[in-house]
């Protein structure tokens, strides 16, 4: 079943610049997208646009079968993870997890039984009552992680979540990540500067430059057939150019 | 004066721990808030209590206590029991609302002393006194953020930033329009604006991932002591204009990095007017279509290179020189003759600039 799908999204500003151009993407509940460029290539306005921060000048974005275009952004049912977080420095984990919630005004039982589903998956359930002068950064990692799993979204944004932490750290992370995806079979839109991650992280590989999608395909796929000198370059492989000398 | 939701709050946690019902009545006998059903028969009874100069007293398997704001009675609060267990359960729940009530006026005081300061509503002996009562570092190095969220009223922008920053007591936050939040940060010894930078970072992105909502952030600069904290205001504000009018692609806008655009905004609209009738001759850059914009926006873009912009729009290096051509024949400006760029350039920002500031005049 399709999560998401992107059908000839553009995002224009003052109706001369285009930062996106023509975005079609589409996200099954098993797809790990990676959308993968150089900075400023218009990765997160993709992810904006879907989330709502942003409006779509053109085409159309579709959760399911219900198309987002107006829906704001708090009634999409997505979740957006983005690198510069902070915890709430006064509150408990189990506190930081259910923040979100309580401003949306669910009920205690509610907020509970999401806490305590996440805090599972994510090896939190003994730390819920800790400080976060008590935890490790990993774990407040996780927490990042659980704020968006407790709203039980149907697609998961990602905005190079991990560019704060250390290689290590980060390599756990992405794989803690994959786990996770299977675990909760929804589909995760991942964008990154890094062509080590997306091809880490990605079933799905999106190439874009200049707001322009450059190629579309597995790692495998793109990396053995890049589609131009560009992709190759980006990807550090080398392209055989077939020429004819006369 | 606090909210009967805290109130309820308040009781039913005493209530969780000691299963002693409670229920806080103000002076009228009217109950605010409570565990038990059917109260109202005891509002006579807490009339005559009120009126009464005991502090305590026990009637019909009840217990009454009073609860004081500065020596003013506020609340009188019922717990139901005999026993001197129950005497010092009503006691400390009664202790427990007078201390709260201490800290919300300390809160609405502070608020206030606050949003006075950013708007200049306050005498500098007057700063300086106030501070003092409230115990707040006047020495302190601080900086002005301003948050505005796309929607008015936006409270989980404003709940979400209370919770990350204001539990440190030396940052306050507040808000004086609908649409703006004020945070006056400390700044630690050895942070500086990247720091800031960092924050204000945090700041765009906690709210879209936590409260769901597109923000834009400005700072102002550091400022060393309690008076200039209106000065950094100042300077965040104008930061927010200016990044509207020539940034709107960034979400974080420093007060100290505004380049051109500050010394733009700070013309005077007739001294524009000329400016833009002498380049543009009676023209508006608005009367170029959409392809001559974009024409010269990416000529812009690419450092004023004919071949690489020509690649960029998908048309051929010949279309782009007679469009160029066309531009030159009715502007007088060569725009791939640097002087002639820079004039060009600086004109649409002084257009762009004064569109602004008719939209809101009107």
């Amino acid at each position: 079943m399709t999560g998401l799908l992107m059908q000839h999204v553009y995002k224009v500003y003052e109706n001369v610049y285009s930062t996106v151009k023509d975005i079609n993407l589409e996200a099954k509940e098993e797809d790990r997208i990676v959308i993968v460029g150089p900075a400023d290539a218009g990765q997160s306005t993709i992810l904006s646009m879907i989330a709502g921060l942003e409006d779509v000048s053109k085409g159309d974005i579709y959760i399911g079968e219900q198309k987002i275009n107006n829906i704001k952004p708090k009634d999409r049912k997505v979740a957006l993870i983005r690198a510069n977080y902070a915890m709430y420095p006064e509150m408990t984990v189990y506190d930081n997890l259910a923040f979100g919630l309580k401003l949306q005004k669910y009920d205690e039982e509610e907020i509970q039984k999401r806490v305590h589903e996440a805090a599972e998956i994510l090896e939190l359930q003994d730390s819920l009552m800790k400080n976060m002068e008590e935890i490790s950064e990993f774990q407040k990692q996780m927490i990042v992680i659980g704020r968006a799993m407790v709203k039980k979204p149907e697609v998961y944004l990602m905005d190079e979540p991990f560019e704060c932490l250390d290689a290590a750290l980060k390599q756990q992370a992405l794989q803690k990540l994959i786990q996770l995806q299977k675990i909760l079979k929804k589909p995760f839109i991942y964008c990154t500067s890094h062509y080590e991650d997306a091809t880490i992280m990605g079933t799905q590989l999106l190439v874009i430059k200049d707001g322009e999608i450059q190629q579309t395909g597995t790692p495998k796929e793109v990396i053995d057939n890049p589609a131009d000198s560009f992709v190759a370059d980006f990807f550090h492989v080398s392209e055989e150019v077939h020429c004819k000398i006369s | 004066m606090i909210s009967n939701q805290i109130l309820q709050d308040t009781i039913d946690g005493i209530k969780a721990i000691t299963r002693i019902d409670l229920c806080v009545m103000d002076t009228e006998g009217k109950a605010l808030a409570s565990t038990l059903d059917a109260v109202e028969e005891y509002k006579e009874a807490v009339l005559v209590f009120a009126e009464s100069l005991a502090e305590s007293q026990m009637l019909q398997g009840y217990q009454f206590f009073k609860v004081f704001d500065d020596n003013q009675l506020e609340y009188i609060i019922l717990v139901k029991g005999e026993t001197d267990d129950v005497y010092m359960i009503g006691k400390m729940a009664s202790f427990q609302i007078q201390n709260l009530l201490v800290a919300y006026k300390e809160r609405f005081d502070k608020d206030n002393f606050i949003k006075n300061l950013l708007l200049d509503n306050l005498l500098l002996v007057d700063i300086y006194n106030r501070a003092k009562k409230l115990h707040i570092d006047t020495d302190v190095k601080r900086c002005v953020f301003i948050i505005e969220t796309k929607n008015d009223k936006d409270n989980n922008a404003f709940e979400t930033v209370r919770n990350i920053f204001s539990t440190k007591t030396r940052d306050f936050i507040t808000a004086v329009d609908e649409k703006n939040i004020i945070l006056v940060k400390e700044v630690k010894n050895g942070e500086g604006y990247d720091e800031l930078n960092k924050t204000a970072e945090v700041i765009v992105d906690m709210l879209n991932t936590e409260a769901m909502t597109k923000v834009h952030v400005a700072y102002g600069t550091i400022v060393n002591e309690i008076k200039e904290v209106s000065r950094s205001y100042k300077e965040a504000k104008m930061a927010m204009d200016v990044g509207k009018i020539f940034y709107p692609d960034s979400n974080v806008v420093a007060y100290n990095k505004l380049g051109i655009g500050r010394l733009i905004y700070q013309l005077p609209l007739p001294l524009c007017k000329m400016f833009i009738k002498e380049i543009f001759e009676g023209k508006s850059p608005d009367e170029f279509d959409e392809e001559t914009l974009m024409t010269i926006n990416k000529f812009f873009e690419n450092s004023l290179n004919v071949s690489e912009t020509s690649r960029q729009l998908y048309i051929h290096r010949n279309t782009l020189v007679y469009r160029l051509d066309k531009l030159q024949k009715s502007t007088n400006l060569d725009l791939r003759v640097f002087e002639d760029a820079i004039t060009f350039k600086i004109a649409l920002m002084v257009v762009k600039y004064m569109k602004y500031m008719e939209s809101i005049e009107y």
